[in-house]
């Protein structure tokens, strides 16, 4: 049952990385809807040096991933990350930003307090409990998002709740998946994974779908639509390895399109 | 060094853009063609076992069910008893749910399975992941069959998701478990009969059976 690798979307850093150097006349990229981060963009050097950061001391992830047809819950988290991996290597130390009380990192509730604080975390190897450095980061405020409409089309309204501080801005994205689909024509003439989205900034609270931010969809298809925004920090063990602590939150739903093209 | 780390901090949501642009460029079938950054090690796949199961509801039960209803479970499902999903949404009358597996360290790790009644259909299912050691992201995207209008409103069913990331492949000796978190209530509109065919003549079943080779 192994899928078509050239059928499918890639994550990958490095091909990122050679996208965005092969692309600098790609139509399709000109055409995106980039109303965020304009006055963030890194050189290709630089982003370079982010994706292909070496994470191999250890990374956490602190994620909050709800649908969006459950209730807003703000300290909601998922860790994601399997944290007995990260313990093989280093130990991290976080101080809850509410309580002052340090944190348990290993599937503990409490990591919830993080979303919509600076917290401080510090570093050790795990053959020593001696902290070998400290850092901050500010994680965003857990997200909460509505649709003003049950289907996703030009005109459908996203709102969230804005964090004025989150430097890092929104990010809109959605999947389409040939394996949930309920009619066979859309299937058959739409084999392949769908993806798009767009960034906007974490500010105003509301963005009004285009019919250009869909338009690559197939009309009437169920697809998973996601919003997310993330908080994100590297550091280095005394070994020189690289570590990373990322805190994301993202509400999803799954949603029909009409897309009349 | 400082400047790295504003820049790091700062670029996250340049990362997620980024990923989101070249994902965009890869509509329709992406393919991207830069498989060879993953080394042929990298490539390999495993076997892994994986256990499904519904989550506790809270105070309010399953969202989207009728009154007196809010507990259930509609056979037919994942549980003891009941091992013959549909090999499509079109089939309303039984549980529908697929595995995907991918890797944000290497673009060639995708696989996506879907629940049989050989493999998946009591909940436990041996999926593919990497042999080596790198990231590994699981989906699992699971259908109730449609309701009568009994213990949901008539001509929807309700879809549960679990999406986990793992710093590193699993491994194959255990059975990591997930436990579905309803998502949403959608409409079976496009659902029929066990085998409903397409313009092509083949059943729905084929046709992922072909996209899934």
């Amino acid at each position: 049952m192994k899928l078509n690798t050239n059928k499918i979307f890639d994550y990958t850093f490095l091909l990122i990385i050679l996208f965005f150097c092969n692309s600098c006349n790609n139509e399709e990229l000109n055409s995106l809807n980039i109303e965020g981060n304009q006055n963030k963009v890194l050189s290709l050097q630089e982003y370079f040096e982010i994706f292909n950061a070496d994470y191999s001391g250890g990374e956490l992830l602190i994620e909050s991933n709800l649908p969006m047809s459950l209730p807003y819950n703000p300290k909601y988290i998922n860790v994601s990350s399997s944290l007995n991996d990260l313990g093989e290597k280093v130990h991290f130390s976080i101080t809850n930003p509410v309580s002052n009380e340090s944190l348990k990192v290993k599937n503990s509730n409490s990591l919830g307090d993080v979303f919509g604080k600076k917290i401080e975390y510090n570093i050790g190897d795990n053959n020593s409990s001696k902290a070998v450095g400290s850092n901050e980061v500010y994680i965003p405020t857990a997200l909460n998002v509505q649709l003003n409409t049950t289907e996703l089309r030009a005109g459908t309204v996203v709102t969230w709740n804005v964090d004025e501080a989150n430097a890092n801005g929104l990010v809109l994205w959605y999947e389409y998946s040939p394996f949930s689909q309920d009619k066979y024509d859309i299937i058959d003439k739409n084999r392949s994974y769908i993806n798009g989205g767009l960034t906007i900034p974490d500010s105003g609270g509301s963005y009004i779908i285009k019919a250009s931010d869909i338009e690559s969809l197939p009309n009437n298809s169920y697809i998973s639509f996601f919003v997310s925004r993330a908080g994100f920090d590297v550091s280095q063990n005394t070994g020189g390895e690289s570590i990373a602590l990322v805190g994301v939150t993202t509400v999803s739903s799954d949603i029909k399109v009409v897309n009349n093209q | 060094m400082k400047l790295k780390k504003i820049l790091l901090s700062g670029g996250v949501g340049l990362f997620l853009l980024s990923v989101i642009m070249f994902t965009l460029t890869s509509k329709g079938g992406p393919g991207g063609g830069n498989n060879s950054i993953c080394s042929a090690e990298q490539k390999e796949l495993k076997d892994a076992s994986i256990s499904i199961a519904f989550t506790t509801p809270g105070n309010n039960g399953y969202p989207g069910r009728n009154d007196f209803y809010e507990f259930y479970i509609p056979e037919n499902d994942i549980r003891s008893g009941h091992q013959n999903p549909a090999s499509s949404l079109t089939d309303g009358s039984t549980y529908y749910y697929t595995v995907k597996v991918t890797s944000p360290d290497c673009a060639s790790v995708n696989w996506t399975g879907r629940a049989t009644s050989e493999n998946g259909g009591n909940g436990n299912m041996t999926i593919k992941v990497p042999k080596g050691s790198m990231k590994v992201r699981i989906r699992i995207e699971y259908y109730e069959p449609c309701a009568n209008g009994i213990w949901a409103p008539f001509n929807t069913r309700l879809k549960y998701i679990r999406e986990k990331t793992f710093l590193s492949t699993l491994p194959s000796n255990t059975t990591e478990t997930f436990f579905l978190a309803p998502q949403s209530r959608i409409s079976c509109s496009g659902s029929g009969t066990s085998g409903s065919t397409g313009g092509g003549g083949g059943s729905v079943g084929e046709l992922l059976d072909e996209i899934m080779q």
